[in-house]
Protein backbone atom coordinates (compact mmCIF):
# COMPACT_ATOMS: atom_id res chain seq x y z
CA UNK A 1 0.00 0.00 0.00
CA UNK A 2 1.37 3.30 -1.08
CA UNK A 3 -0.09 5.49 1.58
CA UNK A 4 0.97 3.54 4.57
CA UNK A 5 3.89 4.84 6.48
CA UNK A 6 6.74 2.40 6.21
CA UNK A 7 8.06 1.18 9.51
CA UNK A 8 11.37 -0.55 9.83
CA UNK A 9 11.23 -4.20 10.71
CA UNK A 10 12.77 -3.39 14.08
CA UNK A 11 9.96 -0.95 14.86
CA UNK A 12 7.33 -3.42 13.74
CA UNK A 13 8.78 -6.13 15.93
CA UNK A 14 8.88 -3.97 19.02
CA UNK A 15 5.30 -2.85 18.25
CA UNK A 16 4.28 -6.47 17.88
CA UNK A 17 5.90 -7.31 21.17
CA UNK A 18 3.64 -4.76 22.85
CA UNK A 19 0.63 -6.43 21.22
CA UNK A 20 0.05 -4.21 18.20
CA UNK A 21 -2.25 -5.82 15.69
CA UNK A 22 -1.25 -3.14 13.25
CA UNK A 23 2.36 -4.34 13.32
CA UNK A 24 1.15 -7.93 13.08
CA UNK A 25 -0.67 -7.13 9.86
CA UNK A 26 2.33 -5.33 8.37
CA UNK A 27 4.53 -8.33 9.13
CA UNK A 28 1.93 -10.58 7.58
CA UNK A 29 2.01 -8.42 4.44
CA UNK A 30 5.80 -8.61 4.35
CA UNK A 31 6.24 -12.33 4.89
CA UNK A 32 3.06 -14.25 4.09
CA UNK A 33 3.78 -14.58 0.37
CA UNK A 34 7.28 -15.88 0.89
CA UNK A 35 6.11 -18.27 3.56
CA UNK A 36 3.29 -19.53 1.36
CA UNK A 37 5.51 -20.16 -1.68
CA UNK A 38 8.17 -21.75 0.47
CA UNK A 39 5.71 -24.16 2.11
CA UNK A 40 4.18 -24.94 -1.26
CA UNK A 41 7.54 -26.00 -2.63
CA UNK A 42 7.77 -28.76 -0.01
CA UNK A 43 4.16 -29.70 0.60
CA UNK A 44 2.84 -29.36 -2.97
CA UNK A 45 -0.59 -28.49 -1.62
CA UNK A 46 -2.18 -25.03 -1.65
CA UNK A 47 -4.53 -25.71 1.25
CA UNK A 48 -1.80 -27.13 3.43
CA UNK A 49 0.49 -24.22 2.59
CA UNK A 50 -2.23 -21.77 3.60
CA UNK A 51 -2.56 -23.70 6.85
CA UNK A 52 1.16 -23.31 7.43
CA UNK A 53 0.92 -19.54 6.91
CA UNK A 54 -1.95 -19.31 9.36
CA UNK A 55 -0.29 -21.55 11.89
CA UNK A 56 3.06 -19.79 11.79
CA UNK A 57 1.52 -16.35 12.21
CA UNK A 58 -0.75 -17.52 14.99
CA UNK A 59 2.27 -18.91 16.84
CA UNK A 60 4.11 -15.68 16.14
CA UNK A 61 1.26 -13.77 17.80
CA UNK A 62 1.02 -16.11 20.75
CA UNK A 63 4.76 -15.91 21.37
CA UNK A 64 5.14 -12.22 20.54
CA UNK A 65 6.60 -11.41 23.96
CA UNK A 66 9.49 -13.77 23.28
CA UNK A 67 10.62 -11.91 20.16
CA UNK A 68 14.03 -10.33 20.38
CA UNK A 69 15.31 -8.33 17.43
CA UNK A 70 15.44 -8.13 13.69
CA UNK A 71 18.32 -10.53 13.08
CA UNK A 72 16.59 -13.34 14.86
CA UNK A 73 13.15 -12.58 13.41
CA UNK A 74 13.75 -14.22 10.03
CA UNK A 75 15.27 -17.29 11.63
CA UNK A 76 12.54 -17.36 14.26
CA UNK A 77 9.90 -17.32 11.54
CA UNK A 78 11.79 -20.02 9.69
CA UNK A 79 12.07 -22.25 12.75
CA UNK A 80 8.32 -22.22 13.35
CA UNK A 81 7.72 -22.81 9.64
CA UNK A 82 10.25 -25.63 9.46
CA UNK A 83 8.73 -27.55 12.35
CA UNK A 84 5.27 -27.10 10.85
CA UNK A 85 6.32 -28.14 7.37
CA UNK A 86 8.11 -31.17 8.78
CA UNK A 87 5.01 -32.27 10.67
CA UNK A 88 2.77 -31.83 7.63
CA UNK A 89 5.27 -33.50 5.37
CA UNK A 90 5.54 -36.61 7.52
CA UNK A 91 1.79 -36.94 7.77
CA UNK A 92 1.52 -36.55 4.03
CA UNK A 93 4.25 -39.10 3.36
CA UNK A 94 2.37 -41.57 5.58
CA UNK A 95 -0.85 -40.95 3.66
CA UNK A 96 1.02 -41.35 0.39
CA UNK A 97 2.72 -44.54 1.45
CA UNK A 98 0.32 -46.91 -0.31
CA UNK A 99 0.86 -45.06 -3.58
CA UNK A 100 4.65 -45.18 -3.32
CA UNK A 101 4.41 -48.85 -2.40
CA UNK A 102 2.31 -49.65 -5.45
CA UNK A 103 4.61 -47.64 -7.71
CA UNK A 104 7.62 -49.34 -6.19
CA UNK A 105 6.05 -52.72 -6.82
CA UNK A 106 5.37 -51.73 -10.43
CA UNK A 107 8.93 -50.52 -10.85
CA UNK A 108 10.21 -54.08 -10.35
CA UNK A 109 9.05 -54.69 -13.86
CA UNK A 110 9.59 -51.18 -15.19
CA UNK A 111 12.62 -49.68 -13.45
CA UNK A 112 11.99 -46.40 -15.26
CA UNK A 113 9.08 -45.75 -12.89
CA UNK A 114 11.48 -45.23 -10.06
CA UNK A 115 13.69 -42.73 -11.85
CA UNK A 116 11.06 -40.94 -13.89
CA UNK A 117 11.59 -37.30 -12.90
CA UNK A 118 7.89 -36.53 -12.80
CA UNK A 119 6.71 -38.40 -9.76
CA UNK A 120 3.72 -36.08 -9.37
CA UNK A 121 2.33 -37.05 -12.76
CA UNK A 122 2.83 -40.73 -12.00
CA UNK A 123 0.78 -40.36 -8.84
CA UNK A 124 -2.01 -38.61 -10.71
CA UNK A 125 -1.93 -41.36 -13.34
CA UNK A 126 -2.07 -44.05 -10.67
CA UNK A 127 -5.06 -42.42 -9.00
CA UNK A 128 -6.96 -42.07 -12.24
CA UNK A 129 -6.24 -45.71 -13.11
CA UNK A 130 -7.54 -46.85 -9.72
CA UNK A 131 -10.58 -44.70 -10.26
CA UNK A 132 -11.30 -46.38 -13.57
CA UNK A 133 -11.52 -49.85 -12.01
CA UNK A 134 -14.95 -51.51 -11.67
CA UNK A 135 -16.60 -50.28 -8.43
CA UNK A 136 -16.34 -53.52 -6.48
CA UNK A 137 -12.71 -54.12 -7.40
CA UNK A 138 -11.89 -50.52 -6.59
CA UNK A 139 -13.51 -50.84 -3.17
CA UNK A 140 -11.62 -54.01 -2.30
CA UNK A 141 -8.36 -52.60 -3.65
CA UNK A 142 -8.63 -49.39 -1.63
CA UNK A 143 -9.57 -51.21 1.58
CA UNK A 144 -6.53 -53.41 1.22
CA UNK A 145 -3.93 -50.94 -0.03
CA UNK A 146 -5.08 -47.54 1.19
CA UNK A 147 -6.70 -48.44 4.48
CA UNK A 148 -4.39 -51.41 5.09
CA UNK A 149 -7.10 -53.85 6.11
CA UNK A 150 -6.40 -57.58 6.10
CA UNK A 151 -7.83 -59.88 3.45
CA UNK A 152 -9.81 -61.68 6.13
CA UNK A 153 -11.38 -58.49 7.50
CA UNK A 154 -12.37 -57.31 4.04
CA UNK A 155 -13.95 -60.70 3.33
CA UNK A 156 -16.06 -60.52 6.50
CA UNK A 157 -16.97 -56.89 5.91
CA UNK A 158 -18.15 -57.48 2.35
CA UNK A 159 -19.70 -60.96 2.80
CA UNK A 160 -17.34 -62.58 0.28
CA UNK A 161 -14.70 -65.31 0.49
CA UNK A 162 -11.07 -64.40 1.20
CA UNK A 163 -10.22 -66.07 -2.09
CA UNK A 164 -12.39 -63.56 -3.97
CA UNK A 165 -10.64 -60.68 -2.20
CA UNK A 166 -7.25 -62.01 -3.20
CA UNK A 167 -8.34 -62.57 -6.79
CA UNK A 168 -9.67 -59.04 -7.08
CA UNK A 169 -6.43 -57.57 -5.77
CA UNK A 170 -4.33 -59.66 -8.15
CA UNK A 171 -6.56 -58.56 -11.01
CA UNK A 172 -6.17 -54.93 -9.98
CA UNK A 173 -2.40 -55.15 -9.79
CA UNK A 174 -2.18 -56.86 -13.19
CA UNK A 175 -4.33 -54.13 -14.67
CA UNK A 176 -2.07 -51.44 -13.24
CA UNK A 177 1.05 -53.21 -14.50
CA UNK A 178 -0.41 -53.44 -17.98
CA UNK A 179 -1.55 -49.83 -18.08
CA UNK A 180 1.71 -48.48 -16.72
CA UNK A 181 3.64 -50.58 -19.27
CA UNK A 182 1.62 -49.02 -22.03
CA UNK A 183 1.93 -45.55 -20.70
CA UNK A 184 5.56 -45.71 -19.99
CA UNK A 185 6.56 -45.86 -23.63
CA UNK A 186 4.62 -42.74 -24.48
CA UNK A 187 5.44 -41.32 -21.07
CA UNK A 188 9.16 -41.72 -21.49
CA UNK A 189 8.97 -40.26 -24.93
CA UNK A 190 7.26 -37.28 -23.42
CA UNK A 191 10.02 -36.75 -20.89
CA UNK A 192 12.81 -37.13 -23.36
CA UNK A 193 11.25 -34.60 -25.67
CA UNK A 194 10.33 -31.99 -23.11
CA UNK A 195 13.02 -32.18 -20.46
CA UNK A 196 16.45 -30.73 -21.12
CA UNK B 1 20.51 -45.18 10.24
CA UNK B 2 21.59 -41.71 9.29
CA UNK B 3 22.02 -40.88 5.65
CA UNK B 4 23.57 -37.63 4.44
CA UNK B 5 21.30 -35.07 2.84
CA UNK B 6 21.87 -34.50 -0.84
CA UNK B 7 21.20 -30.80 -1.27
CA UNK B 8 20.72 -31.17 -5.03
CA UNK B 9 17.96 -33.72 -4.65
CA UNK B 10 16.27 -31.59 -2.02
CA UNK B 11 16.41 -28.61 -4.35
CA UNK B 12 15.02 -30.64 -7.24
CA UNK B 13 12.24 -31.80 -4.97
CA UNK B 14 11.37 -28.22 -3.98
CA UNK B 15 11.27 -27.24 -7.64
CA UNK B 16 8.90 -30.12 -8.41
CA UNK B 17 11.29 -32.17 -10.56
CA UNK B 18 11.71 -35.43 -8.69
CA UNK B 19 11.30 -39.13 -9.09
CA UNK B 20 9.83 -41.80 -6.83
CA UNK B 21 13.37 -42.54 -5.73
CA UNK B 22 13.96 -38.88 -4.82
CA UNK B 23 10.66 -38.72 -2.99
CA UNK B 24 11.56 -41.75 -0.90
CA UNK B 25 14.89 -40.18 -0.01
CA UNK B 26 13.34 -36.84 0.95
CA UNK B 27 10.66 -38.58 3.02
CA UNK B 28 13.36 -40.47 4.87
CA UNK B 29 15.27 -37.26 5.67
CA UNK B 30 12.11 -35.67 6.98
CA UNK B 31 11.07 -38.65 9.04
CA UNK B 32 14.37 -39.55 10.62
CA UNK B 33 14.77 -37.68 13.91
CA UNK B 34 18.56 -38.00 13.84
CA UNK B 35 18.61 -36.07 10.58
CA UNK B 36 16.56 -33.16 11.85
CA UNK B 37 19.40 -30.72 12.49
CA UNK B 38 21.05 -31.35 9.10
CA UNK B 39 17.75 -31.08 7.32
CA UNK B 40 17.02 -27.82 9.08
CA UNK B 41 20.30 -26.33 7.94
CA UNK B 42 19.74 -27.45 4.35
CA UNK B 43 16.21 -26.06 4.23
CA UNK B 44 17.25 -22.87 6.01
CA UNK B 45 19.74 -22.18 3.23
CA UNK B 46 16.89 -22.54 0.82
CA UNK B 47 14.75 -20.18 2.91
CA UNK B 48 17.33 -17.38 2.83
CA UNK B 49 17.88 -17.79 -0.90
CA UNK B 50 14.18 -18.10 -1.58
CA UNK B 51 13.17 -15.33 -3.90
CA UNK B 52 10.66 -12.84 -2.59
CA UNK B 53 9.86 -11.72 -6.11
CA UNK B 54 6.84 -13.59 -7.37
CA UNK B 55 6.54 -11.36 -10.44
CA UNK B 56 3.11 -10.04 -9.51
CA UNK B 57 1.79 -13.56 -9.26
CA UNK B 58 0.74 -13.21 -5.65
CA UNK B 59 -1.50 -15.65 -3.90
CA UNK B 60 -4.53 -14.03 -2.33
CA UNK B 61 -4.10 -14.66 1.39
CA UNK B 62 -6.75 -12.22 2.61
CA UNK B 63 -8.95 -14.99 3.99
CA UNK B 64 -6.00 -16.36 5.96
CA UNK B 65 -5.39 -12.93 7.45
CA UNK B 66 -9.07 -12.49 8.29
CA UNK B 67 -9.18 -15.81 10.09
CA UNK B 68 -6.08 -14.85 12.01
CA UNK B 69 -7.66 -11.54 13.02
CA UNK B 70 -10.71 -13.38 14.33
CA UNK B 71 -8.59 -15.80 16.32
CA UNK B 72 -6.54 -12.98 17.77
CA UNK B 73 -9.64 -10.98 18.65
CA UNK B 74 -11.14 -13.99 20.39
CA UNK B 75 -8.05 -14.51 22.45
CA UNK B 76 -8.47 -11.35 24.50
CA UNK B 77 -11.83 -11.56 26.30
CA UNK B 78 -10.91 -14.99 27.64
CA UNK B 79 -7.82 -13.59 29.27
CA UNK B 80 -9.78 -10.73 30.81
CA UNK B 81 -12.42 -13.05 32.29
CA UNK B 82 -9.84 -15.31 33.89
CA UNK B 83 -8.05 -12.31 35.27
CA UNK B 84 -11.19 -10.90 36.83
CA UNK B 85 -12.09 -14.18 38.43
CA UNK B 86 -8.69 -14.43 39.99
CA UNK B 87 -8.88 -10.91 41.32
CA UNK B 88 -12.29 -11.56 42.79
CA UNK B 89 -11.10 -14.61 44.65
CA UNK B 90 -8.09 -12.78 45.88
CA UNK B 91 -10.11 -9.84 47.09
CA UNK B 92 -12.66 -11.98 48.88
CA UNK B 93 -9.84 -13.36 50.96
CA UNK B 94 -8.25 -10.00 51.49
CA UNK B 95 -11.63 -8.54 52.38
CA UNK B 96 -12.21 -11.21 54.98
CA UNK B 97 -8.89 -10.49 56.62
CA UNK B 98 -9.31 -6.75 56.48
CA UNK B 99 -12.91 -6.63 57.62
CA UNK B 100 -12.23 -6.58 61.35
CA UNK B 101 -9.56 -3.86 61.39
CA UNK B 102 -11.75 -1.90 59.00
CA UNK B 103 -14.70 -1.99 61.39
CA UNK B 104 -12.40 -0.95 64.21
CA UNK B 105 -11.01 1.88 62.13
CA UNK B 106 -14.43 3.15 61.07
CA UNK B 107 -15.56 3.17 64.68
CA UNK B 108 -12.40 5.06 65.57
CA UNK B 109 -12.69 7.53 62.70
CA UNK B 110 -16.28 8.47 63.44
CA UNK B 111 -15.03 9.95 66.67
CA UNK B 112 -12.26 11.83 64.92
CA UNK B 113 -12.66 14.95 62.84
CA UNK B 114 -11.71 14.11 59.28
CA UNK B 115 -11.15 17.00 56.89
CA UNK B 116 -13.53 16.97 53.92
CA UNK B 117 -11.84 15.79 50.72
CA UNK B 118 -11.37 18.30 47.93
CA UNK B 119 -14.41 18.06 45.71
CA UNK B 120 -13.54 17.51 42.10
CA UNK B 121 -16.35 18.43 39.76
CA UNK B 122 -16.72 17.74 36.07
CA UNK B 123 -17.01 20.44 33.46
CA UNK B 124 -18.72 19.53 30.24
CA UNK B 125 -18.78 21.35 26.90
CA UNK B 126 -21.55 20.23 24.58
CA UNK B 127 -22.02 21.03 20.92
CA UNK B 128 -25.61 20.26 19.88
CA UNK B 129 -26.52 18.54 16.63
CA UNK B 130 -26.18 20.80 13.66
CA UNK B 131 -23.90 23.27 15.47
CA UNK B 132 -20.17 23.84 15.96
CA UNK B 133 -18.83 25.21 19.21
CA UNK B 134 -15.64 27.10 19.87
CA UNK B 135 -14.06 26.31 23.24
CA UNK B 136 -11.26 27.63 25.47
CA UNK B 137 -9.58 25.52 28.14
CA UNK B 138 -7.98 26.77 31.38
CA UNK B 139 -4.42 26.10 30.08
CA UNK B 140 -4.91 28.41 27.10
CA UNK B 141 -5.57 25.62 24.62
CA UNK B 142 -8.55 26.10 22.38
CA UNK B 143 -10.41 24.44 19.58
CA UNK B 144 -13.68 23.56 17.96
CA UNK B 145 -16.20 20.95 18.94
CA UNK B 146 -18.18 19.48 16.07
CA UNK B 147 -21.91 18.82 15.84
CA UNK B 148 -23.21 16.24 18.33
CA UNK B 149 -19.98 16.06 20.34
CA UNK B 150 -18.98 16.67 23.94
CA UNK B 151 -15.84 17.33 25.97
CA UNK B 152 -15.40 16.63 29.68
CA UNK B 153 -12.69 17.56 32.13
CA UNK B 154 -12.30 17.74 35.89
CA UNK B 155 -11.55 20.86 37.89
CA UNK B 156 -8.01 19.62 38.51
CA UNK B 157 -7.41 20.00 34.78
CA UNK B 158 -4.34 22.24 35.06
CA UNK B 159 -2.50 19.55 37.00
CA UNK B 160 -2.93 16.76 34.49
CA UNK B 161 -4.41 18.29 31.30
CA UNK B 162 -6.62 15.27 30.74
CA UNK B 163 -9.78 15.68 28.69
CA UNK B 164 -12.40 13.20 27.56
CA UNK B 165 -13.88 13.43 24.08
CA UNK B 166 -17.03 11.86 22.72
CA UNK B 167 -17.43 12.80 19.06
CA UNK B 168 -15.20 15.05 17.00
CA UNK B 169 -13.01 17.98 17.95
CA UNK B 170 -10.14 19.99 16.56
CA UNK B 171 -7.50 21.03 19.09
CA UNK B 172 -4.87 23.75 19.14
CA UNK B 173 -2.87 22.87 22.24
CA UNK B 174 -0.69 25.27 24.23
CA UNK B 175 2.82 23.92 24.57
CA UNK B 176 3.83 22.58 27.98
CA UNK B 177 6.89 20.34 28.32
CA UNK B 178 6.03 19.21 31.82
CA UNK B 179 2.39 18.30 31.50
CA UNK B 180 1.38 16.44 28.37
CA UNK B 181 -2.13 17.08 27.11
CA UNK B 182 -4.15 13.87 26.86
CA UNK B 183 -7.37 13.37 24.92
CA UNK B 184 -9.11 10.18 26.00
CA UNK B 185 -11.67 8.45 23.80
CA UNK B 186 -13.44 5.12 24.11
CA UNK B 187 -10.69 3.20 22.34
CA UNK B 188 -7.53 5.23 22.55
CA UNK B 189 -5.61 8.14 24.07
CA UNK B 190 -3.89 10.91 22.14
CA UNK B 191 -0.92 12.31 24.01
CA UNK B 192 0.60 15.67 22.98
CA UNK B 193 2.89 18.42 24.19
CA UNK B 194 1.68 21.21 21.95
CA UNK B 195 0.19 20.90 18.50
CA UNK B 196 -2.85 21.08 16.22
CA UNK B 197 -4.85 17.97 15.48
CA UNK B 198 -8.30 16.57 14.86
CA UNK B 199 -9.90 13.61 16.66
CA UNK B 200 -13.11 11.91 15.57
CA UNK B 201 -14.39 9.31 18.03
CA UNK B 202 -18.13 8.90 17.70
CA UNK B 203 -19.50 6.10 19.85
CA UNK B 204 -21.80 4.79 17.09
CA UNK B 205 -19.00 4.50 14.56
CA UNK B 206 -16.59 1.59 14.46
CA UNK B 207 -13.55 3.69 13.65
CA UNK B 208 -11.72 6.36 15.64
CA UNK B 209 -9.66 8.81 13.60
CA UNK B 210 -6.79 11.06 14.59
CA UNK B 211 -5.45 13.55 12.04
CA UNK B 212 -2.31 15.50 12.88
CA UNK B 213 -1.89 18.96 11.40
CA UNK B 214 1.21 20.27 13.19
CA UNK B 215 3.75 19.02 15.74
CA UNK B 216 3.86 15.53 17.17
CA UNK B 217 1.39 13.28 18.94
CA UNK B 218 1.47 9.80 20.40
CA UNK B 219 -1.61 7.63 20.06
CA UNK B 220 -1.93 4.95 22.73
CA UNK B 221 -4.37 2.06 22.65
CA UNK B 222 -5.75 0.87 25.96
CA UNK B 223 -4.02 -1.97 27.80
CA UNK B 224 -0.88 -1.32 25.75
CA UNK B 225 -2.63 -2.61 22.63
CA UNK B 226 -0.58 -0.28 20.43
CA UNK B 227 1.48 2.91 20.45
CA UNK B 228 1.86 4.99 17.32
CA UNK B 229 3.93 8.15 16.87
CA UNK B 230 2.32 10.40 14.31
CA UNK B 231 3.86 12.96 12.01
CA UNK B 232 2.10 15.97 10.47
CA UNK B 233 -0.33 15.24 7.64
CA UNK B 234 -0.92 11.72 8.80
CA UNK B 235 -4.22 10.11 9.60
CA UNK B 236 -4.43 7.22 12.04
CA UNK B 237 -7.58 5.14 11.82
CA UNK B 238 -8.38 2.61 14.54
CA UNK B 239 -11.00 -0.01 13.80
CA UNK B 240 -12.47 -1.28 17.06
CA UNK B 241 -14.05 -4.37 15.45
CA UNK B 242 -10.83 -5.52 13.82
CA UNK B 243 -8.75 -4.09 16.68
CA UNK B 244 -6.30 -2.77 14.16
CA UNK B 245 -5.01 0.58 13.00
CA UNK B 246 -3.69 2.06 9.77
CA UNK B 247 -1.72 5.19 9.01
CA UNK B 248 -2.27 7.19 5.85
CA UNK B 249 -0.76 10.35 4.49
CA UNK B 250 -3.48 12.95 4.03
CA UNK B 251 -4.01 16.64 3.67
CA UNK B 252 -4.67 17.35 7.35
CA UNK B 253 -6.40 20.69 6.88
CA UNK B 254 -9.15 19.06 4.92
CA UNK B 255 -10.15 17.09 8.00
CA UNK B 256 -10.52 20.16 10.16
CA UNK B 257 -12.18 22.38 7.58
CA UNK B 258 -15.50 21.72 9.31
CA UNK B 259 -14.49 24.22 12.01
CA UNK B 260 -14.44 26.97 9.38
CA UNK B 261 -17.90 26.08 8.19
CA UNK B 262 -16.61 24.20 5.18
CA UNK B 263 -17.32 20.64 4.15
CA UNK B 264 -14.42 19.47 2.02
CA UNK B 265 -14.25 16.14 0.21
CA UNK B 266 -11.26 15.05 -1.80
CA UNK B 267 -11.67 11.79 -3.67
CA UNK B 268 -13.76 10.22 -0.94
CA UNK B 269 -16.34 7.47 -1.36
CA UNK B 270 -19.98 8.46 -1.21
CA UNK B 271 -20.46 6.41 1.97
CA UNK B 272 -17.91 8.63 3.74
CA UNK B 273 -19.34 11.82 2.20
CA UNK B 274 -22.84 10.98 3.41
CA UNK B 275 -21.60 10.04 6.86
CA UNK B 276 -20.01 13.43 7.31
CA UNK B 277 -22.91 15.36 5.79
CA UNK B 278 -25.27 13.42 8.05
CA UNK B 279 -23.29 14.39 11.11
CA UNK B 280 -23.12 17.99 9.96
CA UNK B 281 -26.80 18.49 9.29
CA UNK B 282 -28.10 15.93 11.78
CA UNK B 283 -29.82 13.81 9.18
CA UNK B 284 -29.68 10.09 8.54
CA UNK B 285 -28.92 8.65 5.13
CA UNK B 286 -30.18 5.30 3.90
CA UNK B 287 -27.99 3.86 1.16
CA UNK B 288 -28.42 0.19 0.34
CA UNK B 289 -26.47 -0.01 -2.89
CA UNK B 290 -22.85 -1.01 -2.24
CA UNK B 291 -21.82 -0.06 -5.78
CA UNK B 292 -23.03 3.50 -5.33
CA UNK B 293 -21.36 3.72 -1.93
CA UNK B 294 -18.00 3.34 -3.66
CA UNK B 295 -18.44 6.33 -6.02
CA UNK B 296 -15.74 8.91 -5.35
CA UNK B 297 -16.40 12.57 -4.72
CA UNK B 298 -14.53 15.83 -4.86
CA UNK B 299 -16.50 18.77 -3.55
CA UNK B 300 -16.51 21.74 -1.18
CA UNK B 301 -19.67 23.01 0.47
CA UNK B 302 -19.99 26.18 2.49
CA UNK B 303 -22.95 27.09 4.68
CA UNK B 304 -25.45 25.48 2.34
CA UNK B 305 -28.89 24.07 3.11
CA UNK B 306 -29.03 20.28 3.27
CA UNK B 307 -31.49 20.19 0.36
CA UNK B 308 -29.05 22.17 -1.77
CA UNK B 309 -26.09 19.96 -0.82
CA UNK B 310 -27.88 16.74 -1.66
CA UNK B 311 -29.23 18.24 -4.89
CA UNK B 312 -25.68 19.16 -5.97
CA UNK B 313 -24.42 15.66 -5.22
CA UNK B 314 -27.20 14.07 -7.22
CA UNK B 315 -26.34 16.28 -10.21
CA UNK B 316 -22.85 14.85 -10.46
CA UNK B 317 -23.60 11.16 -9.85
CA UNK B 318 -26.12 8.61 -11.14
CA UNK B 319 -28.19 8.81 -7.97
CA UNK B 320 -31.60 10.07 -7.01
CA UNK B 321 -32.83 10.86 -3.53
CA UNK B 322 -36.01 11.23 -1.56
CA UNK B 323 -36.39 13.48 1.45
CA UNK B 324 -38.67 11.87 3.99
CA UNK B 325 -40.77 13.87 6.41
CA UNK B 326 -39.47 13.92 9.96
CA UNK B 327 -41.31 11.45 12.09
CA UNK B 328 -42.45 12.00 15.64
CA UNK B 329 -40.97 9.50 18.11
CA UNK B 330 -42.85 7.89 21.00
CA UNK B 331 -41.47 10.51 23.32
CA UNK B 332 -43.00 13.33 21.26
CA UNK B 333 -39.63 14.45 19.94
CA UNK B 334 -38.94 14.60 16.23
CA UNK B 335 -36.58 11.92 15.00
CA UNK B 336 -33.71 12.60 12.63
CA UNK B 337 -34.73 13.32 9.09
CA UNK B 338 -34.13 10.33 6.84
CA UNK B 339 -32.87 10.75 3.27
CA UNK B 340 -32.95 7.71 1.00
CA UNK B 341 -30.39 7.44 -1.79
CA UNK B 342 -30.85 5.13 -4.75
CA UNK B 343 -29.41 4.48 -8.16
CA UNK B 344 -30.91 6.66 -10.86
CA UNK B 345 -32.96 4.53 -13.23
Amino acid sequence: MKNEQSYTEQELISLLRSGSQFAFERLFENYSQKLYRFSLSYLKSETESEEIVQDVFLKLWENRDKLRNETSFQSYLFTIAFNDIRKHFNKKARDERYRTEILEFLSDENPAIETNPDFETLVIKLESLIDQMPDRRKEIFRKRKQEGKSVKDIAIEMYISPKTVENQITEAMNYLKKEFGKDLISGLLFFYVFLD
Amino acid sequence: MKDPIDYKILQKFALGKYSLKDFKLVSRWFEDKSNEADLKIAIQQHWYKFSEDFSGNEKDLTSVLNQLKQKIAKERPVVVVLFRKKIQKFYTRVAAILLLPLILYSVYSTFQKVPAPEISSLIEIVSPHGARTHFHLPDGSQGWLNSGSRLKYATGFLKNRNIELIGEAWFDITHDDKIPFIVSTTNLDVQVLGTKFNVAAFPDEKVTEVVLQEGKVKVNGYNGLFTVDMKPDEKFTYDKDLQSGTIQTVNAEQFSSWKDGLLVFRNEPLSEVLKRIGRWYNVEFVLNDPEIAKLRYRATFQEEQIEEVIRLISLTAPISYSLNKREMGDDGVFKKRIITIQRKI
